[in-house]
């Protein structure tokens, strides 16, 4: 079975005679441990169909399955379960809680998901943080870091909860080459180690190098795909 | 704790914000501490003088004295069970668990013809023996000494004074007897007191319990007995405790009253508490104010944070549990800010008063007993009580924001960094 299935997803924002059809009818089918990339121009559903994969938000119409649950049909409650257990996030504008240190921001997460005794959880985030690079940069807060250092925060912080998948909205919109490439490689190592399954969405070409599968989305529908080895 | 640790370093993201929130808090909240203070302090001195001078803990009359009191009759007398004596029935009271002691009195009204002017007063017949071992009115005593015997009075300041006259001298005095005949006798004044309550000062007069039999044509008889218990918790105690001894001696002419329950001027106190404690809450539901729109601001600020805990699973009851925890944080710290400060203001005026002479020389009209100055209440109690408020009203003045941002739908909150 895929870790994500999607079914002729559709979703129309806006009632009466003003409606905007943000998707088509999306079929889509991610298995464990993909490195996938949506790119597409603005407008045409990217955001969209992250925040649906990412139990965000539900369909208008059509079944969102992940890792065997239908998002359609379950309550506030039990997609914040969901997220929890099963979803990590990487956002543009990095998103840490500002008054809390690297190591805090790590910990806040592992402690929402429940996973972990204490003296574990301490080895768990002391080891996701080295290995992200920041092993010697734990007591720091956002502010006292540059922006390539506090999204490796945040991928440790997506990643630190051994999450099934990890959606990343633009990560590298807001760093230079150098950062990009630098959290662009630990995501690939990453992946190859945990066999997380990672969901870009991006207008970077820089990203779409490093992708094994593109998905073009254009219009609100998958108009192209090409996977690579 | 991790709940906490973000709650409470919260507060240092915006420190001016949260210092005027917080001072919002510390204001109301010494406002509260200081009008309790006020309040149980004005009380309780009054309550004080109330029942010192003018009651007792409970009070013994005739039950007809009760209802002819304002002309102060002298027809209606309190004459011992059976007629046999007040000293008896007294020895009878005092032997009773919660009475610790009686002072018996005689009420009647008296004049003096001043330069043509004729000043009105009440004379109080009082057991000199009694009032030198139990009573209040011996404190008072600003000059001279209590009347012991035969026609020696004490008068209070304030009468002294529109009589122009001094210790020592002689003044006579003209009253009705029990036979509604107009008397005259002469007085020596023996002493002077000085209640600080005008009221009490420039009315009344005190001379020995047998002078004033012997002058009003009474016999061993009194037209009321104060009796007072060890506390004034116990009155409703020895109250039931009398009342059983009357009943069982045949005293079935006679009445108790308690202190609290005979006049509408105690009852108005108790009636201005009530009225007070929804005030308190208001003050500080003002304060709270400040707090709901700081919040308010901080929600607002704070939407792309709420949607990345959201994202992160994050129930609504978590989100909601930041901002309540941080409102708390600046309630406590106002609160016990307030508590502090205010009991500093408090203990002072605990010891130096509010003087309100000018408010007390007008009340002497309405026949209230205001003291020229307020004694504010100083105590732990006041503080918990004003703290412990302070910090509920502002906990659950933070439900609403905390509420608005839990209810924000994760993908608008995301939805908003964009913007």
């Amino acid at each position: 079975m895929s870790l994500l299935e999607l079914e002729d997803v559709k979703k129309i924002y806006g009632q009466g005679e003003i409606k905007v059809f943000a998707l088509r009818g999306v079929d889509l089918e991610i298995e464990e441990g993909e490195f996938t990339t949506i790119f597409g121009p603005s407008g045409s559903g990217k955001t969209t169909l992250l925040n649906l994969i990412g139990a965000l938000d539900k369909p208008t119409s059509g079944r969102v399955q992940l890792n065997g649950s239908s998002i359609g049909e379950m309550n506030k409650n039990q997609l914040a379960l969901l997220r929890r257990q099963n979803i990590g996030f990487i956002f543009q504008s990095f998103n840490l809680i500002p008054v809390l240190t690297a190591y805090e921001n790590v910990e806040f997460a592992l402690k929402i998901a429940e996973k972990g005794e204490n003296r574990k959880a301490k080895e768990k985030v002391e080891n996701i943080l080295s290995r992200v690079g920041l092993g010697d940069m734990l007591h720091r807060r956002p502010n006292q870091l540059s922006g390539g250092q506090n999204q490796r925060v945040a991928v440790a912080r997506a990643l630190v909860k051994e999450p099934k998948l990890v959606l990343a909205d633009e990560p590298t919109a807001n760093l230079d080459s150098e950062a990009s490439k630098e959290v662009l490689e630990i995501m690939v190592r990453m992946n190859k180690e945990l066999n997380t399954t990672f969901i870009f969405s991006t207008h970077d070409p820089m990203v779409m190098e490093y992708a094994r599968r593109l998905l073009e989305l254009k219009d609100g529908m998958i108009c192209r795909e090409e996977r690579r080895e | 704790m991790q709940f906490t640790r973000i709650a409470w370093r919260n507060l240092k993201r915006n420190k001016v914000r949260t210092f005027i929130a917080i001072l919002a808090i510390t204001t109301v909240v010494v406002i509260v501490v200081f009008a309790r203070g006020l309040m149980v302090g004005i009380t309780d001195s009054s309550f004080k003088m109330y029942i010192d001078y003018m009651f007792g803990h409970v009070r013994i009359t005739h039950e007809e004295y009760q209802i002819r009191e304002a002309l102060l009759s002298l027809d209606y007398t309190v004459f011992g069970f059976n007629e046999a004596g007040v000293e008896a029935m007294i020895g009878e009271i005092e032997e009773l668990d919660k009475a610790e002691y009686v002072l018996p009195r005689i009420r009647f009204g008296a004049m003096a013809s001043i330069n043509d002017q004729l000043i009105r007063m009440i004379g109080v017949g009082i057991d000199p023996a009694r009032e030198d071992q139990h009573g209040t009115l011996k404190d008072d005593i600003k000059a001279g000494r209590l009347p012991e015997m035969g026609n020696e009075i004490l008068l209070g300041r304030g009468l002294l004074k529109k009589l122009g006259v001094e210790t020592h001298d002689r003044i006579t005095l003209m009253f009705s007897d029990t036979h509604q005949s107009l008397r005259g006798r002469t007085f020596e004044i023996v002493g002077v007191s000085e209640a600080g309550v005008a009221a009490l000062d420039d009315r009344f007069f005190y001379l020995p319990i047998d002078t004033a039999r012997d002058m009003l044509w009474l016999e061993e008889e009194a037209t009321e007995l104060f009796v007072f218990a060890a506390q004034t918790r116990e009155a409703d105690a020895l109250k039931e405790e009398i009342d059983g001894l009357l009943t069982e001696r045949g005293g079935n002419q006679y009445s108790t009253a308690l202190w609290n329950k005979a006049d509408p001027f105690v009852d108005f106190y108790y009636e201005v508490a009530k009225v007070m404690d929804l005030v308190y809450v208001l003050f500080i539901v003002m304060g709270a104010v400040v707090i709901i729109s700081t919040l308010t601001m901080i929600v607002r600020e704070r939407t792309s944070e709420i949607g990345m805990m959201a994202a992160l699973g994050l129930r609504g009851r978590d989100i909601m549990k930041v901002f309540v925890l941080e409102g708390t944080f600046m309630g406590i710290i106002g609160s016990f800010l307030g508590a502090i400060i205010g009991g500093i203001i408090t203990f002072y005026y605990s010891k130096a008063g509010i003087h309100v002479e000018d408010f007390a020389m007008l009340s002497k009209d309405l026949e209230l007993i205001i003291e020229p100055v307020f004694y504010l209440a100083f105590n732990l109690e006041n503080l918990i009580v004003s703290f412990a408020l302070g910090v509920i009203v502002v906990t659950l003045s933070c439900l609403y924001p905390a509420y608005k941002a839990a209810k924000l739908e994760p993908v608008d909150a995301l939805h908003y960094i964009e913007e």
